[in-house]
């Protein structure tokens, strides 16, 4: 038992480095994985040696190892033979006793197969929302050129969040990219003020925040504080419950036009309440108060690290 | 604004409803359209098409046969100058290494506006520039 376990830490594919990152371990399954042998990458920066592409800046990622301990996310390398790979990383810090000489532990698994099916998948789901489009498009031609736009817009916003999902495998996203990446497709960034801690979202919810975004900010362009040219919005989340696992979320339109409740609810309306609450469980607040629309909401996160 | 009566626009998709429905999108400017659903057919039309084309659209995975980036650099040699707009569900990464100059990439999905508005773009850049 002891040597099978041994057998397979050996082939596992590991190599330990400095925070900077030059190598000071480098196994026998990290020599299968990359095809560079010990001789080669001892002394040499990880990063330099297998053309690391990260996810986010490097500093940021070190940033949060040194903070938190740990890091995992997804990478792409290169290696000997020039090919490239996509690994799943996971970095443990390990700090000797005299916190000095601190070491990384980083694990690489091939996830490359992986990537190529959620690569084609992503192809395919795209090509089949503007297939969908085609069929909106030819079926209501006599029907308002808006409209149609309208539901459009929605399955570009559907794309998104889509889109978010596949670059961290189907994981999580964070809250300020989903509602970043609504309101720069706008083009409305400079007018909407953001505040709130680094939240990961869990997958199931990054599709349904995604959409609600786009229906809160396309309302506020069309009929509210976005529709004039002073109004803003102001979203901003904290985290609450004893164990910091809820999300509370305001989006509060302010400066806008007068607004009233609509008599009848529209689509939008109650897509973000369904939408939402089927998503979260939550009950969804969503009032119109004379300076424009507020929505309050507590949904669950992914957990406060995105691990 | 002027419609650009009788310009004609190259589609490349092997989507009949894409290709429909930038067809319709492109009439409804004004242009005229000429659709292909492979590569093959795509370099039919570059090389057998009397009259000038206005600009390409093309997918960038065609199922089989040429890729669309290929398609694109053959247009190049076939019309100089040709502007290009490429749409793909997923080939945004490769764009800054395999397009061709000059060109762009919207992705799927996509409004048939904001196509429009980039083949004026590349219109007017290429009016600007006096051809590629």
């Amino acid at each position: 038992m002891e040597a099978a376990l041994a057998e397979y830490l050996i082939h596992a594919p590991v190599f330990v480095r400095t925070v900077p990152g030059m190598i000071t371990h480098w196994t026998t399954g990290a020599t299968e994985l990359y095809g560079y042998g010990w001789e080669e990458a001892q002394g040499r920066i990880s990063h330099e040696l297998l053309r690391t592409v990260f996810p986010e800046p490097l500093a940021d990622i070190d940033h949060a190892l040194v903070d938190q301990g740990h890091w995992q996310g997804l990478l792409t390398h290169t290696k000997s033979d020039g090919s490239t790979i996509w690994t799943e990383s996971v970095w443990r810090l390990r700090q000797a006793a005299d916190g000095r000489d601190a070491r990384v532990v980083e694990i690489n698994t091939d996830v490359t197969h992986r990537q190529l099916l959620a690569r084609e998948l992503d192809h395919r789901v795209k090509n089949t929302l503007a297939v969908v489009q085609g069929i909106a498009r030819g079926s209501f031609r006599k029907t308002d050129r808006g409209d149609v736009q309208r539901f459009e817009r929605r399955l570009i916003a559907l794309s998104r969040a889509h889109d978010l999902l596949v670059r961290s495998a189907w994981s999580t996203a964070s809250l300020g990219e989903v509602l970043g990446g609504t309101l720069q497709a706008l083009g409305i960034e400079d007018r909407v003020e953001a505040r709130g801690p680094d939240v990961a979202l869990a997958a199931k919810s990054v599709v349904a925040y995604g959409l609600a975004f786009h229906e809160l900010a396309t309302n506020a362009l069309k009929h509210g504080s976005l529709s004039n040219d002073v109004g803003r919005v102001l979203v901003d989340w904290e985290l609450v419950g004893s164990k910091h696992d809820l999300i509370h979320l305001t989006w509060r339109e302010l400066d806008g036009p007068p607004v009233s409740s609509p008599k009848q609810a529209d689509f939008g309306s109650t897509l973000i309440k369904r939408a939402l609450f089927a998503e979260l469980g939550e009950q969804i607040d969503l009032r119109f108060e004379p300076d424009g629309l507020v929505c309050e909401f507590d949904g669950l996160v992914q957990n406060s690290s995105g691990l | 604004m002027l419609l650009p009566r009788g310009e004609i626009v190259l589609v490349v998709d092997d989507e009949v409803l894409i290709q429909f429905m930038l067809e319709d999108a492109l009439n409804e400017e004004g242009y005229e359209v000429r659709v292909a659903g492979n590569a093959r057919e795509a370099l039919e039309v570059l090389a057998a098409e009397p009259r000038p084309l206005s600009a390409l659209i093309t997918d960038i995975r065609l199922g089989v046969g040429a890729t669309g980036w290929e398609i694109a650099e053959q247009a190049r040699l076939l019309r100089p100058g040709i502007p290009i707009l490429y749409v793909s569900g997923d080939s945004r990464e490769e764009f800054a290494t395999r397009g061709v100059a000059g060109s762009e990439l919207v992705t799927k999905p996509f409004l048939a506006e904001d196509v429009v508005s980039l083949l004026r773009m590349l219109a007017a850049r290429k009016e600007a520039e006096g051809g590629l």
